[in-house]
């Protein structure tokens, strides 16, 4: 049955529509009023000659990546054995991946300080080194239901079971079989878990300022404190970078094995003549 | 008077017409079955008369009401879906009263029906289930039992066997006939599948792009069809060309010779015609059969055992492959691939198609 | 199994470490006083508060999310805009904590253009009249741009999965659209429904960055308590800390198990 246009659901969206787009607009436009009187980019500018604004963007970036690599080389090859060797290990772990949702990131922080403290057999809160590393695994921890699920559903797309056997029954070794076999085809998934990562990880506060690291979070956070429009001028950039990364994100969770993200002109698909 | 009448029924989504004129009358208690390839239109016909689809122009009269403009939940009838449609928050009990506690029934009366229909399905005692506790043909059964409890005057059936293994669709089938003749409610079944239709109907519709091509009973459908897309859609069919030579007595010339119609032919000497006939109809004889004067030979080139039916292939002609269906008899021993055979069939058994 | 070794050490061991630790007396000993603890008037007032303010948040995500959900899908909007806003709502419900609260002080703080724009063209004051985006309903109100965005994905799969031949089933046997949305829909979709409430509750109990950013140090949710105490501004005791860590603890696993029983139970209906 065909319906109607209909004022309510209108409205509603209209309401909706307004509610999401009115705080972006209003950020830009306050962003553009740095320099009294017209509008300019002014604030952005400053944004980007703040040396602190590189350091810690630098500094964030370096850990999100870290976290993407550990948290990659630690769910891959997991995920890999649950589904085919250990599928009764699979709530476990499934459970143990969910379990950062439960848990606040304050929460863990606090834990990790306490038991890695100065005093305990890890002391790795009395180092710089050490304590670099537990922000990256504060991060991992954090990221990991994204990670964990991306690349659980992207093993499930591919049937890894019976491409094991089909690999296995062809002569490829164990390892073999993850690298030239399983790693290419859940690579997209593992990309998409990635960005999503990164976009976690990149604003990421609670764990960076009470470990006293200078990431991106604490910064935006003394940022607000100090200035007026940078801290807009922040808000639309961010915004962005989270548009585009979720952006890739879909790509990649949607490409199949194989596919390429884009298609240059002259790599033609198709039966040769 | 006819329980159901559907005039001249047309039915155009944007510029695609998918039902052309349609015309159907359904008398008290018959059950009559749609049926036709995917998208010949014979589902939109039965939305129509659900009330789920506007009919573009024409007119669906139920009990001599016209209800084309009516809703679904004003026209007393029962449906029944492909997916069985349960609703998964209720139990078995609770879907099969869902149309009597919609129409105020008592309470009481309404527990004394659902215990009818349940046993009536053979499902007594399953009532507290839910439906991701029952197997496809149970929930199914729940779905019959739903439909008809709130007593519809016509019972509308969309492909409810289609989603079901084979020895369930078939023990199905039979229970739903029996079950519709019973109670003697007029049903409009939609298929695609011939067998089932000519199993459980009274009448067949055979519908093609829209159209309906031919009504009758399975007999006339299957014997008798009304055009080359009947006997083509409805069980096998071995097709020759021919050519005319006598218009009186039916005699034509064909890739395997000549053979004689025994029947006055309404076309002139030397046109072209499509001969056509069933693989039952052709029969392997021996050289003292009766048929032996109006046979030919062939060489058969494939057999397949079906059980019941052993079906052969047979060249009888350059680039011409008939199909002969022969009945499994212990004790017979039928030729095997390679051999030469005759072939006859008998003159009245050949059907002329337009 | 690297995995296990990692999450035990890392995410396992430090939270028990907490939970014991929330036990425990500063001299090792077993004791509830730190439990006791909790009831002590600052923190019970900062637990009410936190609570108070997610299932406000909560509820009004819920309802907010569930009307445009069924907008969008049911309620015969275009398809482009559907997509649209369904896309913009993945990107919105990752668009939380410091940026968020910046783009808010810009709409709705004392300067901000909503602000503004209201007293210039509505003749309304709102600061005047009492209200500030650095308060319980300011922190409601930003909370819901990640808050509706994250309903209406989570409850747009429910809706798209209530099939069509359940409501033409239901008509068919005589029901109205509300018969139906009674009896039928509204059944269906209610586990899901509550699951995302819950989801919604705690995600909103557990937020830090988005009130730091907002409010600094000074609105005194749990989280916010949590922070200041493991930055050893406020409590000596340890171990309090801990015991405010266990609540934090046992209120988001109740809410996310309840949750997660919900879904499974809607899961099992949608077969």
């Amino acid at each position: 049955m065909k319906r109607r246009f209909r004022i309510g659901p209108a409205l509603i969206t209209l309401a909706a529509a307004l509610y999401f787009f009115v705080p972006l607009y209003a950020a830009f436009q306050f962003s553009l009023q740095m320099k009294r009187g017209e509008l300019s980019f002014a604030a952005y500018g400053s944004v980007f000659q703040d040396g602190v604004f590189l350091n810690a963007l630098t500094f964030s970036i370096i850990a999100s990546a870290a976290a993407i690599g550990v948290g990659a080389l630690l769910v891959v090859p997991t995920a890999y054995w649950v589904r085919l060797r250990l599928p009764k290990l699979r709530a476990v772990v499934e459970f143990v991946s969910l379990l950062p949702l439960i848990i606040p990131s304050v929460v863990l922080v606090f834990g990790q300080i306490r038991m890695f403290g100065s005093s305990s057999f890890l002391p790795l809160t009395t180092s710089d080194w050490g304590i670099n590393s537990l922000l990256v695994i504060g991060y991992v921890v954090l990221s990991l239901p994204y990670m964990f699920r991306a690349v659980d559903n992207g093993m499930a797309a591919i049937d890894i079971a019976t491409l094991t056997e089909a690999a296995e029954s062809l002569g490829a070794s164990r390892g073999r079989i993850i690298f030239s076999i399983i790693f290419p085809n859940i690579r997209a998934a593992v990309v998409s878990g990635a960005f999503l990562t990164f976009s976690i990880c990149l604003g990421e506060f609670a764990i960076a300022s009470l470990l006293n690291r200078s990431a991106f979070g604490p910064y935006m956070v003394q940022l607000g404190q100090d200035r007026a429009y940078e801290p807009a001028a922040l808000a639309i950039m961010s915004f962005g970078l989270t548009w585009v990364l979720m952006g890739f994100m879909q790509a990649f969770a949607n490409m199949k094995p194989g596919q390429r993200l884009f298609r240059l002109p002259f790599q033609q698909k198709g039966p040769r003549p | 008077m006819s329980i159901l009448t559907l005039r001249s029924l047309v039915k155009s989504f944007g510029a695609t017409t998918v039902v052309k004129d349609f015309d159907l009358q359904m008398q008290d208690s018959e059950f009559i079955s749609l049926l036709g390839p995917s998208g010949c239109g014979k589902t939109t016909v039965l939305r129509m008369v659900a009330g789920f689809e506007t009919p573009s122009t024409g007119s669906i009269e139920i009990d001599g009401q016209n209800v084309t403009g009516q809703r679904a939940n004003q026209r007393k009838i029962g449906m029944m879906f492909q997916s069985y449609a349960l609703f998964p928050n209720l139990t078995a009990a609770g879907n099969v009263a869902f149309g009597l506690k919609v129409s105020g029934v008592s309470a009481s009366e309404i527990r004394r029906r659902v215990d009818e229909m349940l046993e009536m399905v053979g499902l007594s005692g399953f009532g507290a289930r839910y439906p991701y506790q029952l197997s496809g043909g149970q929930q199914q059964r729940v779905a019959l039992a739903r439909a008809i409890a709130p007593r519809p005057r016509v019972l509308l059936l969309d492909e409810p066997l289609s989603a079901l293994d084979a020895k369930i669709r078939v023990a199905l089938r039979g229970e739903i006939r029996a079950i519709q003749r019973e109670l003697g409610i007029t049903t409009l079944f939609v298929t695609h599948d011939q067998e089932e239709a000519m199993a459980m109907s009274d009448r067949v519709v055979v519908m093609n792009a829209g159209r309906a091509e031919q009504v009758g009973t399975p007999d006339d459908i299957y014997n008798r069809p009304a055009s080359r897309f009947v006997a083509q859609f409805i069980g096998a069919l071995n097709m020759l060309p021919a050519t005319l030579r006598d218009a009186a007595t039916g005699l034509v010339d064909t890739p395997i010779g000549q053979l004689l119609l025994n029947r006055t032919m309404a076309q002139a000497n030397g046109s072209a015609l499509t001969l056509a006939f069933r693989p039952e109809s052709l029969r392997l004889i021996g050289p003292d059969d009766a048929l032996a004067t109006q046979s030919f030979s062939g060489r058969l080139v494939t057999r397949e055992f079906l059980g019941p039916i052993v079906r052969f292939s047979a060249e009888v002609a350059k680039d011409l492959t008939l199909g002969i269906d022969c009945f499994n008899r212990t004790g017979e021993t039928l030729p095997l691939i390679g051999s030469e055979v005759r072939l006859a069939i008998p003159a009245q058994e050949i059907l002329v198609l337009q | 199994m690297p995995y296990l070794s990692f999450t035990f050490i890392f995410l396992i061991a430090p939270v028990s470490y907490l939970v014991i630790g929330a036990f425990q007396s500063p001299e090792g000993n077993f004791t509830f006083e730190n439990m006791a603890g909790l009831a002590n008037p600052q923190i019970a007032a900062s637990y009410w508060l936190s609570i108070r303010l997610s299932l406000a948040s909560a509820l009004i995500g819920t309802v907010t999310g569930l009307l445009l959900a069924h907008a969008l899908i049911l309620g015969g909007m275009p398809v482009w805009i559907r997509r649209a806003l369904t896309t913009f709502a993945g990107v919105a419900s990752n668009f939380a904590g410091v940026p968020l609260a910046f783009a808010f002080i810009a709409t709705l703080g004392r300067l901000g253009l909503v602000t503004v724009a209201l007293k210039d063209v509505g003749g309304l004051n709102i600061y005047g009249a009492g209200f500030s985006l650095f308060s319980f309903w300011g922190l409601a109100i930003t909370y819901l741009y990640f808050q509706m965005p994250l309903m209406l994905l989570v409850i747009t799969p429910a809706i798209e999965g209530l099939k069509a031949e359940w409501r033409e089933a239901a008509e068919s046997l005589g029901a109205s659209d509300s018969q139906y949305w009674r009896m039928v829909g509204a059944p269906v979709l209610a586990p899901s429904v509550l699951g995302c409430f819950l989801l919604l509750f705690a995600n909103a109990f557990g937020t830090l960055a988005t009130v730091i950013a907002l409010t600094g140090s000074n609105f005194s949710v749990v989280p916010i308590l949590l922070f200041q105490q493991i930055r050893g501004n406020v409590l000596y005791n340890p171990n309090l800390g801990y015991a405010l860590a266990l609540g934090m603890i046992l209120i988001m696993s109740v809410s996310n198990v309840i949750y997660l029983v919900l879904r499974q139970r809607a899961e099992r209906w949608q077969k």
